[in-house]
């Protein structure tokens, strides 16, 4: 652990202190920022760490990638067709079946089958539809299989992740949850903090720098970005990616590289930028409109940027 | 009373004699009993091979045992014991500045900003 506090030599006389924590969780980069009272740094600090713990509790939940995760326990028997969840996973699952239907069935967690198919060696898997729903309310949600799929949060867990991480920061004027790249954002009023996109292909190059309008009355906003350049690898059939097309059950053929989206909640941005990358350049927009993006920038395989209309209000 | 007892009585020592040596020969066997049991740390090995019997050939077997890092998005052969790996303790890194508030409520030419985060994909 390292605890760099540097000793300011002039204080401005509008001024505020902001904290910064940076780590590792979720098989990514964590970072928390919130401002402040100049007095207030120590107490932040403790609250940071506190926010961190338990993004770390909920990220251990949630992945695929640890057996004694809810998650994994709920994948272990596909074939139990009626299980009760734990309140992380509940309420993960109850945002997924929000996104699901905010991009109108392109996001779904249920295809964690098609992506290890996808991964192992480009076979397709057959196309299907929906077929899980969530029942009970409180510490009596259940999920209900009709197949017996398997579950891949993902960036949906992501996003959900720093929405509710925000919430816990509500105390202070600004804060910032950057969770590996989907970003959720409260602040009191205008701000000048921006946030980067950069070209996933070319190192040091920024696509647009991001912030909330000259008119932001404040409040909450996410930002996050998905694409197909960086979870790619070789199969018999070539190269392809992790985005499944619900549709097809096979990596979606889109010639959107990279979508990165504004909207009210990074859970939700998030949902939409994935779906505007499956839905490609020419159906990905009224994906967007309809699910209620603020702003978005979407990059082709063409080079070119396309921008949703109204993005401009967003950039710098 | 009549006159004197004249009985003569049998001699007491040697019986004293054979009790003195049944009280040592007692306190003998409770000594051994309470002689501590050999632990296993003060036990000597005794798992010594035993010498192959003549003429036969004597063969060291290893059992290699071949580590393989699996990439994301990989899966280990059928059969293969998966071990998962020690993730470091995450490295929490705190810092602390001191800033100007945002003067102004309208965004204006040469205004200051600043990027404090990147929106990217996962993983990159």
């Amino acid at each position: 652990m390292t605890i760099a506090t540097p000793a300011p030599l002039e204080i401005p006389q509008q001024a505020t202190l902001e904290t910064e924590l940076t780590t590792r969780t979720m098989g990514g980069d964590l970072r928390l920022l919130v401002a402040s009272g100049l007095r207030d740094g120590a107490e932040a600090e403790r609250d940071l760490r506190r926010v961190a713990d338990r993004i770390d509790a909920w990220a251990r939940r949630l992945t695929r990638f640890r057996d004694d995760s809810d998650l994994a326990l709920l994948n272990a028997d596909p074939a139990r067709l009626d299980v009760a969840l734990r309140p992380t996973l509940a309420a993960a699952m109850t945002h997924a079946r929000a996104m699901s239907a905010a991009t109108a069935g392109v996001v779904d967690v249920s295809l964690l089958d098609a992506r290890l198919a996808a991964e192992a060696d480009g076979h397709p898997s057959l196309p299907r539809v929906t077929s899980w729903s969530l029942t009970g309310e409180g510490r009596d949600r259940r999920l209900l299989r009709t197949d017996p799929v398997r579950f891949d949060l993902d960036g949906v867990a992501k996003g959900w992740i720093a929405d509710r991480a925000l919430r816990l920061l509500d105390a202070y004027p600004a804060a910032l949850v950057d969770a590996d790249g989907d970003i959720a954002v409260r602040t009191a009023g205008p701000t000048d903090w921006q946030v980067a996109v950069p070209h996933p292909e070319e190192a040091g190059v920024e696509l647009a720098r991001l912030q909330p309008p000259a008119d932001w009355p404040g409040g909450r906003f996410g930002i996050a970005t998905s694409g197909t350049s960086v979870h790619r690898w070789q199969t018999a059939r070539g190269e392809t990616h992790h985005l499944i097309d619900p549709w097809t059950g096979l990596p979606a053929e889109t010639d959107v590289v990279q979508a990165t989206v504004v909207a009210e909640r990074a859970g939700l941005a998030e949902a939409l930028a994935k779906a505007a990358v499956i839905r490609g350049a020419q159906a990905g927009p009224a994906v967007l409109e309809a699910g209620g993006a603020w702003a978005a920038l979407l990059l082709l395989a063409s080079g070119d940027l396309l921008a949703l209309p109204g993005t401009d209000r967003w950039l710098d | 009373m009549a006159g004197k007892d004249t009985r003569e009585r049998p001699d007491p020592r040697p019986a004293r004699l054979m009790m003195g040596a049944g009280a040592l020969a007692a306190v003998s066997v409770i000594g051994a009993g309470l002689v501590p049991f050999p632990t296993s740390q003060a036990q000597a090995p005794t798992s010594a091979p035993a010498p192959a019997p003549a003429g036969a050939k004597v063969a060291k077997i290893q059992r290699p045992v071949t580590y393989v890092r699996l990439k994301p998005g990989q899966r280990a052969p059928k059969g293969a014991r998966v071990i998962r790996e020690a993730a470091p303790t995450p490295r929490v890194v705190v810092r602390r500045v001191v800033v100007s508030a945002p003067a102004s409520s309208t965004r204006t030419a040469g205004r200051s900003t600043r990027t404090v985060a990147r929106s990217r994909q996962s993983g990159g």
